[in-house]
């Protein structure tokens, strides 16, 4: 039966030669939709890893704090950049900007999504204190190592 | 309809901001983590921090970057560059991203497999650690094992010597038995009592040197039965068949009820002391016999005297009177009796001879042989003498030629139907005379052996033998200082062996009597 499949296959993919897939062309908002995914990957991973570290690991002392802080940190901003990216994908917000000249002056908020994207636009406001936090928490590490040695 | 405008400016300032605090930060971590792992390059937790502190930093230079060249673009009127650029800087954004979600999502695997690494690690640490700690003990218990074996040898070779030279040089035989009884060793002592070389007597029973065979059941049976055996007094047959009084103690090697006969023992030899204290028993029952042979022989040679008197007076008042016969009888038997008592005198040694010279015993023997010579040979014995180189010595020669006859006497009455009598002379090693007078008779049974000497015994009949000629013969070497012993069977060897000596009477004198 299988091997009767694989005959057909065969058969199918050389009846089609306009159609072959060997090399294919992404059109424009593959980019978009392939950053949206690595944020959402990176989400995920972040949120293994919190549960990683908080079911498995018996964490203490200020370096592992400043770390999960910095995860947290990192997770919302991920939360805040993929919202914003939806929003961008779904919607044409430059319809709704205005510019006084070659920058975009202000947003026109029709939409109450439209308000709420905007917002979403202070993703620093979620990853400045996340690279922070991951800094303070190698620097209390390094203190710890040289508290150790 | 919602009509509010929100300023982009604000949104702006804060990329602008944010981003270098990004670029700020991310590279602060970045340097820190280098560090970090510089230090401790088998830390996974600070080789993870490393990679993602590079992802974001990569992340914020490319990301940060593009935000201020996106603005500065717009504000210098170059928009359309950053249509351009702004496909590197978000592809740039998405790997750098993409990287630092995949180094945390592997990291709980990759530390889980490395603390499962480490805790392996740790565990053959440990048994290392703990097999070099076992070895080490092992090494040490080895050694000292080694220096406590060097030790204990040395004892043992110590001991060893201590008790080989004891072994060896022991006056009194040491010997081994297996289980079955047979010598396993024995000490030179033991070789000499027994008279055999050591492969000789090696895997020979012990048994076979008992003289009676129910000492030896009576030997096992108290080592099988107590498991030792002390002062155990019994004969031993040594090499020429002669016997040894020894003394036995010994105990069983590995004792079990059952009876195991493997020993170990001591053998003394008694023989010298035994006999002398059977010299020294009978010497003191002749003493005694001759006290009580000389009281009664004062005490009735004064009434003999008187009747002997009286008897003499009778027939002087009376020579040709009817009683006359009756008379010489009475006097005829008191004669007899006061020769009894004169004997019985000497052989109590009351009656001291005070006549001595010095004179030749070859010379006596050859008197005395000429004189019996013939009657003896009309019965049947003939006498041979084998004369030695002796010097002359000092004595009684009538006293020592009764000796001898009293000797030659008995001797014929052994040999009742002919033989041989044999006399040696010759000189003992010690200096002294020696005189031996053997027979080829039926010789002395042994119960009666020790007896011979005392007075009034005799095995002839009535009327033949007054039993003191031996006892008198007695006092006499006695009262010459000498010794005189008997031997039946004599010692086997030679002369006897060859010619039949049943009887042997051995009489040894000073050469200068000092009685």
């Amino acid at each position: 039966m299988s091997l009767l499949f694989f005959f057909f296959c065969v058969f199918f993919v050389f009846s089609l030669p306009s159609e072959a897939f060997s090399i294919q062309i992404h059109p424009s908002p593959e980019g978009s939709y392939v950053h949206l995914i690595s944020h959402l990957y990176f989400f995920s991973s972040l949120v293994v890893i919190l549960y990683w570290f908080n079911r498995y690991l018996s964490l203490s002392g200020p370096a592992w704090r400043y770390l999960c802080l910095s995860f947290v940190f990192f997770l919302l901003w991920n939360v805040d950049t993929t919202l914003a990216h939806l929003l961008e994908i779904l919607y044409p917000f430059k319809d709704f900007s205005y510019y006084a000249s070659v920058l975009p002056d202000y947003l026109h908020c029709k939409k109450l999504s439209f308000c709420f994207y905007y917002f979403l636009r202070f993703d620093h406001v979620f990853c400045v204190p996340g690279m922070y936090f991951l800094w303070k928490c190698l620097q209390e590490f390094s203190k710890e190592f040289y508290v150790d040695s | 309809m919602l009509t509010l405008r929100f300023s982009f400016y604000p949104v702006f300032l804060a990329d602008f901001i944010g981003a270098l605090l990004m670029i700020l930060f991310a590279f602060l971590s970045l340097g820190t983590a280098v560090r970090l792992v510089y230090i401790n390059p088998r830390n996974i937790l600070f080789g993870y921090l490393l990679g993602v502190s590079f992802s974001f930093a990569a992340f914020a230079l490319s990301r940060s970057f593009g935000h201020i060249v996106h603005i500065f673009l717009l504000w210098s009127g170059y928009a359309k560059y950053w249509k351009h650029l702004a496909p590197f800087s978000g592809a740039f954004n998405t790997v750098f991203i993409l990287l630092a979600a995949f180094l945390t999502l592997i990291f709980p695997v990759v530390y889980r497999l490395f603390d499962m690494m480490s805790a392996e690690t740790q565990a053959l640490q440990k048994t290392k650690r703990k097999l070099e700690e076992a070895n080490r003990q092992l090494q040490e218990l080895s050694r000292q094992l080694e220096e406590k074996v060097k030790e204990r040898t040395q004892e043992l070779a110590i001991s060893e010597e201590k008790f080989r030279k004891l072994f060896e040089a022991s006056g009194d035989a040491i010997f081994f038995c297996d289980a079955e009884g047979r010598l396993r060793d024995i000490n030179p002592s033991g070789l000499k009592l027994l008279g055999f070389s050591k492969e000789e007597i090696v895997g020979r029973s012990l048994g076979d040197f008992f003289l009676r065979k129910e000492d030896w059941k009576h030997y096992k049976k108290q080592l099988c039965s107590v498991g030792w055996i002390n002062n155990y007094e019994t004969e031993l047959v040594i090499r020429g068949g002669e016997k040894r009084y020894v003394i036995i103690t010994a105990n069983a090697i590995e004792y079990v009820k059952g009876c195991r006969l493997g020993c170990q023992g001591i053998i003394k030899d008694i023989t010298s002391f035994k006999e002398m204290m059977d010299r020294l028993i009978h010497s003191e029952k002749m003493a005694a016999v001759g006290q009580l042979a000389a009281g009664i022989a004062h005490e009735i040679n004064t009434p003999l005297g008187i009747i002997y008197g009286y008897t003499q007076l009778l027939k002087e008042n009376w020579p040709e009177s009817e009683v006359i016969e009756d008379l010489e009888i009475i006097e005829k038997q008191v004669q007899s009796c006061r020769r009894l008592i004169s004997d019985l005198l000497l052989f109590a040694r009351s009656s001291k001879f005070s006549e001595r010279h010095r004179f030749s015993l070859n010379e006596l023997l050859e008197q005395i042989i000429g004189m019996v010579y013939y009657t003896f040979e009309k019965a049947g014995i003939r006498i041979s003498f084998h004369p030695g180189d002796i010097p002359e010595i000092e004595g009684n020669e009538e006293r020592l030629r009764e000796v001898v006859m009293n000797l030659l006497t008995n001797s014929r009455d052994a040999l009742k139907e002919g033989g041989e009598i044999h006399i040696w002379t010759a000189l003992s090693p010690e200096g002294k005379v020696v005189l031996e007078v053997g027979d080829t008779g039926c010789g002395i049974p042994s119960e009666i052996r020790d007896r011979i000497f005392e007075p009034f015994f005799t095995t002839k009949p009535p009327g033949k033998g007054t039993g003191l000629g031996l006892s008198v013969s007695y006092a006499i070497i006695k009262e010459h200082g000498g010794e005189i012993e008997v031997f039946s069977p004599p010692p086997s060897k030679e002369p006897y062996l060859s010619l039949n000596i049943c009887t042997l009477f051995r009489i040894t004198l000073p050469e200068r009597s000092h009685a």
